[in-house]
C-alpha cells in the first residue's frame, strides 16, 4: 500500500486517544472515532447517519444541545466540564467506575454546518488526584478535626476558605457561614491583616503573634496566632492556627489587676497608718523586745513631755512609774503576736501620774504598745465608787435605823408589859396582897415570852436561829392557834380554814412555823383595813425536777403547804418583787422591822422548804408555805408538854455562867428540883472544882466565858473526869448551829432563853 | 489615546448595553439549568474605554490578583472577550456553581474546569447573542483560564497592535446567596470596532423601523 492511498486524517482521527465525533446541524453522527466506539460501546457503523439522541439511546442534556446548536448555528465552542457535569454522556462503566469526562464542542468546516464533538476520558488522571488528596486529607483531616486549636485557611484574599470545628466552635460560626467570608472583618480579628500580608510575601512568622478576635456573640477572644503559607494549584494559602487564649490573658490580667491593686492598698494602708500614726491622740511606742525604744508617736511625746529623739533609746520600763515597774516586767514576759492589755502608770511632763490602758503585742523581734490615757476615767469612777460606798454606808445606816427602831418598839412594848406587871407585883406584896398575883405574873412571862420570840425571829432572819425540825400535823398546830389567830384580827376580819385531812406531816420547827403564821395573818390584817376573810388553807403537794427549780432549787419531793390568803389590797408587781426582801415595808418607821416576810422566807428556807407570794392589786395576798413533807410513823410532837419537871436525886451539879442572875436562876431552879448546885462565874472558879475528887454528876457551863471559853474549860475537865456529863448553855446561835461539832458523848447544849421546865427536863435527861 | 475614542453614541452605547442585557439573561438561564438554583445576572453599566484606561480602572477596582476566562472571536466581529473575577473570588464562585459540601482540595481541582465552563457559558451567550442580534456569524473559540492583575491580564494572549478599546462591563452575579461581582471585557481594534459601530447603527435602524411599522 503506498502513501498515496493511506487517509491519513482519517487513519489521525481514530489514533486520537480521545473521543472524537463531528455532528451536522441536526447532530447526526457525521464521523465517531473508535475511542469514542471504545468509550461507549458503540460502533462507527452504529452511529452513522444517526442523532446524537438515537445512537446513545439515552435523552442528551440541555446543556449539550445548546452548546452543539451555538457551535453549528452561532460558530460558537463549548466547554463541558465534568466538574460541573457527572454524566455528560451515557458512557459504560468500566469495573464498575464512572467514566468522568470532559467534552468540548467547536464549530468546524463552513460556518453553520457541523460541530466536532470532543469527549476526554480523565477518569484516570481523576482518580489519581482525588487518591492523592485523600490520602493527604486523611492525614490532614485527622490532625486538623481533632486539633484543639481553630484552625483557618484563607486565599491570598483573605477569604476564608476553610475552618475545622475547634474553629467552629471557638468563634461560634458554621463553617457555611463564613466560607468565603473576609476573615478579618468576619472575626473581628485586628492586626491578623499584616500578619497574613507578611506570611503571604512568604515570610515566616518568628514567634506566634497575639491578637484579638470576637465571637459571633461579640465577646472577645484572645488569640495566639501562628500561620503559614502553602500553595496549591498556582494558589496561595495561608493556614493559621489561632489558638485561644482567653482564659490564660484573663489570669494575666487578673493576676496583674490583681497586683496593682495590692500595691495600691498597701501604699493607701502604710499611708493609713502613717497618718494614725500622726493624728492619734493615743500614745504608740515601738521598741526592741528587750524594751529600747525605737519610735514614739507625737501623741506619745507629747504626754510625756519629750522629744521622738530622747525616748528614741531609752528602756520603755523607765517609762512607768517605779510602783508598777514589776507589773510591766511580768506583762513582758508575756506578749506574744496576740495583743495583751493591762493597766500601768507613768509620770507625765507635768509631773503627774497618769493612768494608762496598754495594748501590747510582740511581733519580729519588736514589740508594739499603745496606750489610752485612762486617768480621767480612773478618777470618775474612783468618785463614783466613793460615791456608791456612801450611798451603800448611808443606806445601811438607813435599814439599821429603820431595824433597831422596830426592835425598840416591840421591845418598848413588850418591856412595858413586863415591868408594868412587875411593878404590880411588887406593890402588892409590899401591901401584902398576894391574892390574883399570878395574873400579873403571868402577863409578864407572855411579854418576856414574846420578846424571846422576837429575838428567835431576829436570828431565824440572820439564818443563825437553830431550828428543831420535828414531825408536826400542820392542821392540829393551826387549830390550836385559831383562837390566838382571832385575836389578833380583831372583829372586822373574818378568819376560815380549810384544813385538807390526810395531808400528812410536815418536818418544820413547830415554834417558829405558829410565829410565821401569826406573821401572816397580821400581814393580812394590815393589808385590809376596812375587813375582809383570811383564809388559812393546808395542802400537800408533790413538786417535781422542772419545779423545783423554778423555786429556788429545793429539792424534788412531797411538800406540805400552808396558804394564807386575803382579800386585800394585794401589791403591785414591783411590790412583790422586793416583798421577801429583808428591810423592805410599806408600813411607816417604828410600825415594823420590815423583817416579817424576809424571815418567813428564811425560815421556810431553813426547813429546807420554799415561801411563794402570789398577789393582785385590789384581789388580794395569798402566801404559801412549802414544808418538807415527813416519813409517817414519825411521832408528832403534840402541843406543849406541860409536863411538871422531874426532880433529882440530890445529884451535885457545877453551874459555870458569869452573869449573876441567870447563874442564880439556874442554881435556884435546881434546888428546888432536888439537885445540889456548886456555883462558879468563869474557868478560874471552876478548874479547881473540876480538877477536885469532889463528886460531880453534871457541869452547866456558859459557852462564852470571860477568859477560857465553855469548849475549852469542858477538854480539862474531861481529861479529869472523861465520862462527866456536860451541858452548855448558849446564847449564840454560831454555836448552836455547829452543835454536831461541838458536842461529844454525854454533852448536849440548850439555848438561851429557855424556860425553867425546859432546862429541868433537860438536866434529867441527861442524868437518867 | 485619541483614536481609542471609537465614537459610540448615546443611543449605540445603550443598543449595545441592551444587547449584552439580552445575552447575560440568557447565561443566567444556562447557569440555572446547570446548576439547579436560581441565578440572577445583571449588567448595571457600560463603558467604552481604551485598554489602557481599562486596565488603569480595573487596578484601582481589583489590587489583588485577578482570574479571567478568555475567549476569542473572529468573522464579523473580531476580538477577545474576557470574563474577569477577583482570584479571591473565584474559588467562591467555583463554590456556589458547584454546590455541594466538596472540600476545599476538591474545589481548587474543580476550579479551572468550573470557572472555564461558567465563564463559557457567559461569554458564548453574551457573544452568540449580540452576533445573533447583529445577523452576523462570529466564530468563537473555546475558553482559555488566564491569571493576572489589572495591569497584565488584558495583554495575555494578545497579538493584535496596541490601540485596542475595551467594551468595559460590570457584571454582578447572585448565585445561592453569594453576591460576586465580575467584570466582562470585550477588546477590540479600530476596524473591528468601527464595524461593530456599523452593526449596532444597522440594528437600531432595523429595530426603530420594526417599531415604526408597529
Amino acid at each position: 500500500m503506498s502513501d498515496e492511498n493511506v487517509k491519513w486524517p482519517v487513519l489521525g482521527f481514530d489514533a486520537v486517544d480521545a473521543g472524537l465525533a463531528v455532528l451536522d446541524r441536526e447532530t447526526r453522527v457525521r464521523a465517531w472515532n473508535s475511542c469514542l466506539a471504545s468509550l461507549t460501546g458503540i460502533s462507527a457503523e452504529l452511529a452513522m447517519g444517526k442523532t446524537l439522541e438515537q445512537t446513545l439511546g439515552a435523552e442528551i442534556s440541555p446543556r449539550l444541545l445548546t452548546s452543539l446548536r451555538q457551535a453549528t448555528e452561532l460558530g460558537a465552542s463549548s466547554t463541558l466540564s465534568h466538574a460541573l457535569h457527572p454524566s455528560l454522556l451515557p458512557l459504560p462503566d468500566r469495573l464498575g467506575r464512572p467514566v468522568l469526562h470532559n467534552v468540548t464542542v467547536t464549530p468546524i468546516g463552513e460556518l453553520g454546518s457541523y460541530c466536532l464533538l470532543h469527549v476526554a476520558d480523565i477518569t484516570s488522571i481523576a482518580l489519581r488526584e482525588k487518591v492523592l488528596r485523600e490520602r493527604q486529607n486523611a492525614r490532614y483531616d485527622a490532625v486538623v478535626d481533632s486539633a484543639p486549636d481553630a484552625i483557618v485557611t484563607v486565599d491570598a484574599g483573605g477569604a476564608i476558605q476553610w475552618i475545622n470545628k475547634a474553629a467552629e466552635s471557638s468563634f461560634g460560626y458554621a463553617s457555611a457561614e463564613v466560607v468565603g467570608r473576609p476573615l478579618a472583618a468576619l472575626l473581628g480579628v485586628d492586626g491578623l491583616g499584616q500578619t497574613l500580608r507578611t506570611v503571604l510575601q512568604g515570610a515566616a512568622l518568628a514567634r506566634p503573634v497575639e491578637i484579638i478576635g470576637q465571637h459571633k456573640d461579640g465577646r472577645r477572644i484572645d488569640l495566639e496566632v501562628s500561620a503559614s503559607r502553602w500553595a496549591s494549584h498556582d494558589r496561595v494559602f495561608v493556614t493559621a492556627i489561632l489558638r485561644d487564649i482567653t482564659a490564660r490573658k484573663l489570669a494575666d490580667r487578673t493576676l496583674r489587676r490583681l497586683n496593682e491593686t495590692l500595691e495600691n492598698i498597701a501604699a493607701e494602708r502604710t499611708a493609713d497608718r502613717d497618718r494614725m500614726w500622726l493624728l492619734s491622740s493615743d500614745l504608740m511606742i515601738v521598741a526592741r523586745r528587750d524594751g529600747v525604744i525605737t519610735a514614739t508617736n507625737p501623741a506619745a511625746n507629747l504626754l510625756l513631755g519629750a522629744t521622738d529623739d530622747r525616748l528614741v533609746g531609752s528602756n520603755i520600763r523607765d517609762l512607768f512609774m517605779e510602783d508598777d515597774r514589776p507589773g510591766w516586767d511580768a506583762a513582758q514576759e508575756k506578749l506574744t503576736s496576740a495583743s495583751l492589755r493591762f493597766e500601768l502608770r507613768v509620770t507625765a511632763s507635768d509631773g503627774k501620774l497618769r493612768w494608762i490602758d496598754w495594748n501590747a503585742v510582740a511581733a519580729d523581734e519588736f514589740l508594739q504598745a499603745v496606750g489610752r490615757d485612762i486617768t480621767s476615767e480612773k478618777e470618775a469612777e474612783f468618785a463614783l465608787r466613793s460615791a456608791e460606798e456612801a450611798l451603800r454606808q448611808s443606806q445601811k445606816m438607813d435599814a439599821i435605823g429603820q431595824l433597831t427602831g422596830g426592835i425598840a418598839h416591840d421591845f418598848n412594848n413588850l418591856l412595858a408589859g413586863v415591868i408594868g406587871a412587875m411593878e404590880i407585883v411588887k406593890r402588892r406584896l409590899h401591901t401584902g396582897r398576894t391574892e390574883d398575883l399570878t395574873r400579873f405574873t403571868d402577863a409578864a412571862i407572855g411579854s418576856a415570852n414574846r420578846a424571846a420570840a422576837l429575838t428567835h425571829r431576829l436570828l431565824a432572819f440572820a439564818r443563825q436561829q437553830p431550828l428543831n425540825p420535828q414531825p408536826h400535823d400542820i392542821n392540829e398546830l393551826i387549830v390550836g392557834m385559831d383562837e390566838l389567830l382571832r385575836r389578833s384580827v380583831g372583829e372586822q376580819v373574818k378568819v376560815r380554814t380549810f384544813l385538807s385531812p390526810s395531808i400528812g406531816l410536815a418536818a418544820t420547827d413547830g415554834n417558829q412555823l405558829e410565829n410565821a403564821i401569826l406573821n401572816l395573818v397580821i400581814n393580812a390584817r394590815d393589808a385590809m383595813a376596812d375587813g375582809g376573810t383570811i383564809d388559812i388553807i393546808t395542802t400537800s403537794t408533790k413538786v417535781n425536777l422542772r419545779q423545783a427549780v423554778s423555786m429556788d432549787g429545793v429539792a424534788p419531793g412531797e411538800y406540805v403547804c400552808v396558804s394564807v390568803k386575803d382579800t386585800g389590797t394585794g401589791m403591785p408587781a414591783e411590790v412583790m418583787a422586793k416583798a421577801f426582801d429583808p428591810f423592805f415595808t410599806t408600813k411607816p418607821i417604828g410600825k415594823g422591822t420590815g423583817l416579817g416576810l424576809s424571815m418567813i422566807y428564811g425560815f421556810a428556807k431553813q426547813s429546807k422548804g420554799h415561801a411563794r407570794i402570789e398577789s393582785e392589786v385590789g384581789r388580794g395576798t395569798t402566801v404559801t408555805l412549802y414544808l418538807p413533807r415527813t416519813q409517817a410513823g414519825a411521832q408528832p410532837i403534840a402541843g406543849e408538854a406541860v409536863l411538871q419537871a422531874p426532880s433529882g436525886k440530890g445529884e451535885t451539879v457545877l453551874v459555870i455562867e458569869d452573869d449573876a442572875s441567870v447563874r442564880m436562876l439556874i442554881t435556884e431552879v435546881l434546888h428546888e428540883l432536888g439537885y445540889a448546885a456548886i456555883e462558879a462565874a468563869d474557868s478560874r472558879g471552876a478548874l479547881p472544882i473540876l480538877t477536885s475528887d469532889a463528886r460531880l454528876d453534871l457541869v452547866i457551863s456558859d459557852v462564852g466565858l470571860p477568859g477560857m471559853d465553855g469548849k475549852k474549860l469542858a477538854e480539862i475537865a474531861r481529861q479529869h473526869r472523861p465520862t462527866l456529863r456536860i451541858l452548855f448553855v448558849t446564847g449564840y446561835a454560831e454555836h448552836a448551829k455547829v452543835r454536831d461539832e461541838f458536842l461529844s458523848e454525854g454533852m448536849d447544849m440548850i439555848t438561851k432563853p429557855f424556860s425553867l421546865d425546859t432546862l429541868g427536863h433537860k438536866v434529867r435527861e441527861m442524868l437518867a | 489615546m485619541t483614536q481609542a475614542r471609537v465614537p459610540l453614541s448615546e443611543l449605540e452605547i445603550d443598543a449595545l448595553t441592551e444587547l449584552l442585557n439580552i445575552g447575560v439573561s440568557k447565561a443566567a438561564t444556562s447557569l440555572r439549568d446547570l446548576i439547579g438554583t436560581h441565578v440572577a445576572l445583571s449588567v448595571p453599566h457600560l463603558a467604552l474605554l481604551s485598554r489602557e484606561e481599562a486596565a488603569k480602572t480595573m487596578t484601582e477596582r481589583e489590587a489583588n490578583a485577578l482570574v479571567g476566562v478568555h475567549q476569542s472571536f473572529e468573522g464579523d466581529l473580531q476580538g477577545r472577550a474576557l470574563l474577569i473575577f477577583p482570584e479571591a473570588k473565584s474559588l467562591e464562585l467555583v463554590r456556589a456553581v458547584a454546590g455541594g459540601d466538596l472540600s476545599l482540595e476538591d474545589i481548587i481541582a474543580l476550579e479551572h474546569e468550573a470557572l472555564a465552563e461558567t465563564g463559557n457559558i457567559i461569554l458564548n451567550n453574551c457573544l452568540a447573542t449580540m452576533a445573533n442580534l447583529l445577523k452576523r456569524r462570529v466564530k468563537i473559540s473555546l475558553p482559555k483560564i488566564v491569571h493576572g492583575t489589572g495591569e497584565t491580564i488584558f495583554n495575555i494572549g494578545d497579538t493584535s497592535e496596541e490601540g485596542d478599546s475595551a467594551l468595559f462591563l460590570y457584571i454582578d452575579f447572585l448565585i445561592r446567596d453569594r453576591d460576586i461581582r465580575g467584570y466582562i471585557t470585550m477588546l477590540m481594534d479600530m476596524p473591528a470596532l468601527f464595524a461593530l459601530r456599523e452593526l449596532l447603527r444597522e440594528f437600531i435602524e432595523r429595530t426603530s423601523g420594526e417599531t415604526r411599522a408597529e
